[in-house]
């Protein structure tokens, strides 16, 4: 069943995730294009200078396009449920509702970690091959919490759309900017290296995902939904 | 009787305002039940009740003896349900949607939902999105048949179908219920459709249940009486929604003819033509519930 649900999410996901796949390699592509050209121009010296002496992170274009990608992909699967109430028709099938919204949280979340850990991977090589190594794990350390933020704003936009009362959809949607804020804090390199941080980071798609299932749950017993 | 769908004490809010109060039915395996009233009156909502996706405010729901909100995968797989308006997956063509729903159930009978599919004359690619409302209706219903459930729960299947597509929704239910144990629960608002198909009719009212009869002893037995008095009448208990305009009155009753008629002249000043009339289910309708 788990691949009828995934069925389902990749019909209704797949072109326009493909498209957000190809504008993360033409971003990362780019990004190493524009490195490699500022090798050349400006020589080693000045941008291990930049990169060490003055803390700059080079990779900066990266940073909303995880959230975005999360908040996209999040778009794409659960609007078309939520319109019309159509998840109503997920709702009765033969499962447990627990089940079901598992599965579909399941296929974007898989979804998502195979295009973060696709990038990530081609950041890794690419910048092996300009850093050293401390540097370069100094940046995925960096990227960290950008990718995070994906999976995060794809959690909390299913948290935001499922909400069936609208003035709590408010509070929810301030509520979802004020946890995403956590993930772009700062770009300084390494900035979240401390145990703490990345417990933070892990928890907050760990809420997100609770509040999800809240959110469900709400519409399912059906809360003020004079309107349905 | 086996009762398929049990509601006890049934009471509802939005906010402060009342939908129901205390309401009980109890419907019986293996008849097309028709849940009749006007907008307002609570359809929609215990058809969300029925489907576990409203909580009450009081009372019990059971739907095959689970209460409703709590519906195990087993349960839910002898429901069929159809949504407001056909809805369906609309990013999936007629083949794909077919695909997704057979993994779910083990006994699900694919030659119904093609047969249907073969009489839209639309491509196998066709995506649902694309389709008019009477193709997405044909779908669904497809789908439904496919399923082969004990229960099919229907909201509002008439609703923007062309007369063909209703009558052809209508047609194909009826072979479907003729099957053993198959029982059907079903709102309309259109009263006409639900004459060629409903064995019992349960109607509405704002608040209450105003009536859950067979459909052919209300229509034997529920009459409308016609008469020129000028107002002069005026109805007791036995008689429903009795109504002047312009001089003239009609009025309702279950009562058998001769003695609603006795009753009738024994109200009048003057002895009156009375004409009394056999009615459609639309007609009978009107009568309980009113026209306004």
């Amino acid at each position: 069943m788990i691949k009828a649900f995934f069925y389902k999410e990749w019909i209704k996901t797949r072109k326009y995730f493909a498209l957000v796949v190809i504008i993360g390699l033409i971003l990362e592509a780019y990004m190493f294009l524009k490195l490699g050209r500022s090798f050349r121009f400006a020589g080693y010296e000045h941008l291990w200078d930049v990169v060490i002496n003055k803390n700059q992170f080079l990779f900066s274009y990266l940073k909303y396009y995880p959230f975005w990608a999360g908040l996209i992909l999040g778009i794409l699967q659960f609007l078309p449920e939520i319109s019309n109430f159509r998840i109503k028709l997920s709702l009765h099938l033969p499962l447990k509702e627990t089940r079901i919204i598992f599965y579909m949280l399941s296929y974007g979340v898989i979804s998502l970690v195979i295009l973060f850990v696709l990038l990530s991977g081609i950041l890794f090589l690419g910048a092996s091959h300009f850093f050293a190594k401390e540097i370069v794990s100094n940046y995925l350390l960096t990227t960290l919490p950008w990718f995070f933020s994906g999976l995060c704003g794809y959690f909390l936009f299913a948290f935001c759309a499922f909400e069936p009362v609208w003035k709590r959809k408010l509070v929810n949607i301030c509520l979802s900017a004020f946890l995403l804020y956590f993930f772009f804090i700062t770009d300084f390199p390494a900035a979240y290296e401390k145990l703490s941080s990345i417990i933070i980071l892990c928890i907050i798609p760990l809420i997100g995902i609770t509040m999800v299932y809240y959110s469900i749950y709400r519409f399912k017993i059906g809360v003020q939904a004079s309107y349905r | 009787m086996q009762a398929i769908i049990e509601c006890k004490n049934l009471t509802h809010y939005y906010g402060k305002r009342c939908i129901y109060e205390n309401l009980n039915f109890s419907l019986p395996k293996g008849k097309i039940t028709g849940l009749l009233g006007k907008n307002g009156t609570g359809k929609t909502t215990t058809i969300n009740i029925l489907n576990g996706f409203l909580k009450p405010y009081s009372g019990d729901c059971y739907i095959f003896g689970e209460p409703s909100y709590s519906l195990s995968p087993k349960t839910k797989e002898r429901i069929g349900l159809l949504l407001e308006g056909h809805i369906q997956y609309p990013f999936f063509d007629i083949v794909q949607i077919e695909k997704f729903y057979a993994s779910f159930h083990p006994g699900w009978k694919k030659e119904y939902y093609f047969e249907l599919m073969k009489k839209l004359n639309v491509s196998e690619k066709q995506k649902i999105s694309k389709m008019s409302c009477g193709q997405r209706s044909q779908v669904a219903l497809g789908l439904l048949l496919a399923q082969d459930p004990e229960l099919l729960i229907l909201d509002d299947f008439s609703m923007g179908l062309d007369p063909g597509y209703r009558r052809l929704f209508i047609d194909y239910l009826k072979e479907f219920v003729k099957a053993e144990n198959k029982s059907v629960f079903i709102t309309s608002h259109i009263i006409q459709d639900m004459e060629l198909l409903i064995d019992d009719c349960l109607i509405l009212d704002y608040g209450k249940v105003l009536l859950h009869k067979p459909t052919k002893e209300l229509m034997s037995r529920f009459k409308r009486y016609r008469f020129e008095d000028k107002g002069a009448f005026k109805s007791g208990t036995d008689f429903y929604n009795t109504e002047t305009i312009m001089g003239k009155t009609e009025t309702y009753s279950f009562l058998p003819e001769k003695e609603a008629i006795i009753q009738i002249r024994e109200k009048l000043p003057v002895n009156y033509e009375i004409i009394n009339e056999s009615l459609s289910l639309e007609d009978i309708f009107i009568g309980l519930t009113g026209k306004y």
